[in-house]
């Protein structure tokens, strides 16, 4: 099997340069500065980090002024279908309360601005979580694999979204945002034009499908 | 988008996956990994079956890096660097063989490694402070786990090295086995 990749049209140095700024982009825990490398600084170079990324799925993310990879939206959507990656229901509980607690509320009272990147939310009190529904042994476990896994951090001043939300994708970050304002106010005027937003979608998608 | 973009994301996502049944298929995943500056690595699955992980070309591994970029990276404790030398010394009793996949260690086995360095250095611990140890060293072996340098939790709750170690290069496992002494023992700390 004969296959052409862009990597194969670039001289030995701009090859390295490129993948290493995909290296470091695929492992860094936060945005990487575009200044530190030459793939990431120029425009040109940084279209075929962008193209080498998709071959295997993943998109480059701008964070700040820095840059990590992600999952390209569609990708994302298929590989959940599938349950691959998927998060187990209590954890998916416990990071919804601390999301909304560090993220979305401070956002709708204005204490953050809007466009804030998520892993800066406001520290909560492990014990604020504790006033849910959720038993206090499965919120434990829950924020220990959630840490394990960067999904969130644990700082002295309490718990907050942590280094994994800096790759997502401009959609995936919408879309959870949206979510959090179905859950907490499903009737209010924002959370219909979500629905109207969405049916509109999805109407125009079947007719591009049919 | 085509199978094979979809099916190295899923590789990515999962970790390790099963080899694709058909030799067409593996092929062609392995032509995209090297479109993608990639390649795909043996190891074994949580099961003890052959798997796949996504690795990088020879040459073209991740470089540490040097302050100030090093602060962009995920910084670990030294308990967990600690752990990690336990573990690999544990697996691998053998220098002489290949680091990966290694055996099976029990948990008591890589504990006791790690107290023959405590009581080289800091005497016999008190109740509390070995609690805490404990605790420490659970934490260590998630974050371990977490990251792919051990395999998941298996039921038989022993430690077996992970699919991150099978991408280590060969000069980094040389460099290892030259200092493999420095390693610490189960039988007493670092011999």
């Amino acid at each position: 099997m004969i296959t052409v990749s862009v990597l194969d049209d670039l001289t030995a140095t701009r090859r390295a340069e490129v993948m290493a700024a995909i290296a470091a982009i695929e492992t860094a825990e936060r945005p990487v500065p575009a200044r530190s490398f030459r793939a990431l600084a120029e425009a040109p170079m940084r279209q075929i980090v962008e193209q080498v990324l998709a071959v295997s799925g993943r998109v480059l993310v701008s964070s700040g002024s820095g840059y990590l990879s992600g999952y390209d939206d569609s990708i994302a959507a298929r590989l959940a279908d599938e349950g691959v990656g998927v998060l187990k229901a209590e954890d998916r509980a416990v990071l919804t309360l601390l999301v909304l607690l560090s993220v979305a509320m401070p956002r709708a009272e204005r204490r953050i601005p809007a466009d804030a990147p998520w892993s800066r939310g406001e520290p909560v009190l492990r014990d604020r979580l504790k006033d849910s529904r959720v038993p206090d042994g499965v919120i434990d476990a829950a924020l220990r694999r959630l840490r394990d896994a960067r999904i969130i951090q644990i700082g002295p001043q309490g718990l907050s979204p942590g280094a994994q939300f800096d790759r997502l994708t401009p959609a995936a970050a919408v879309g959870i945002f949206e979510e959090l304002i179905l859950l907490a106010e499903p009737h209010g005027p924002l959370a219909s034009q979500i629905r109207g937003r969405r049916a509109a979608r999805g109407a125009s998608t079947s007719r591009i499908s049919a | 988008m085509p199978d094979a973009t979809y099916s190295l994301a899923r590789v990515r996502a999962l970790g390790v996956a099963h080899v694709p049944g058909d030799r067409g298929g593996l092929e062609s995943l392995r032509a995209a990994a090297d479109q993608a500056g990639r390649r795909l690595v043996d190891v074994l699955g949580p099961d003890g079956k052959p798997g796949i992980t996504l690795g990088w070309r020879i040459g073209d591994e991740p470089s540490v890096l040097d302050e100030p970029l090093s602060e962009i990276c995920r910084q670990v404790t030294v308990s967990v660097q600690l752990m990690l030398a336990a573990c690999l010394r544990c697996c691998w009793p053998d220098p002489a063989e290949p680091l990966y996949p290694g055996g099976a260690a029990t948990e008591a086995d890589v504990f006791r490694a790690l107290d023959g360095l405590r009581s080289q250095a800091s005497g016999p611990e008190h109740s509390e402070a070995g609690k805490g140890v404990h605790s420490s060293r659970k934490s260590a072996l998630r974050v371990l786990r977490a990251c792919a340098f051990l395999e998941p939790g298996a039921e038989d709750g022993r430690i077996r090295l992970g699919s991150a170690i099978a991408l280590w290069t060969p000069s980094e496992i040389a460099e290892l086995a030259r200092n493999y002494d420095l390693l610490p023992s189960p039988r007493g700390g670092a011999s």
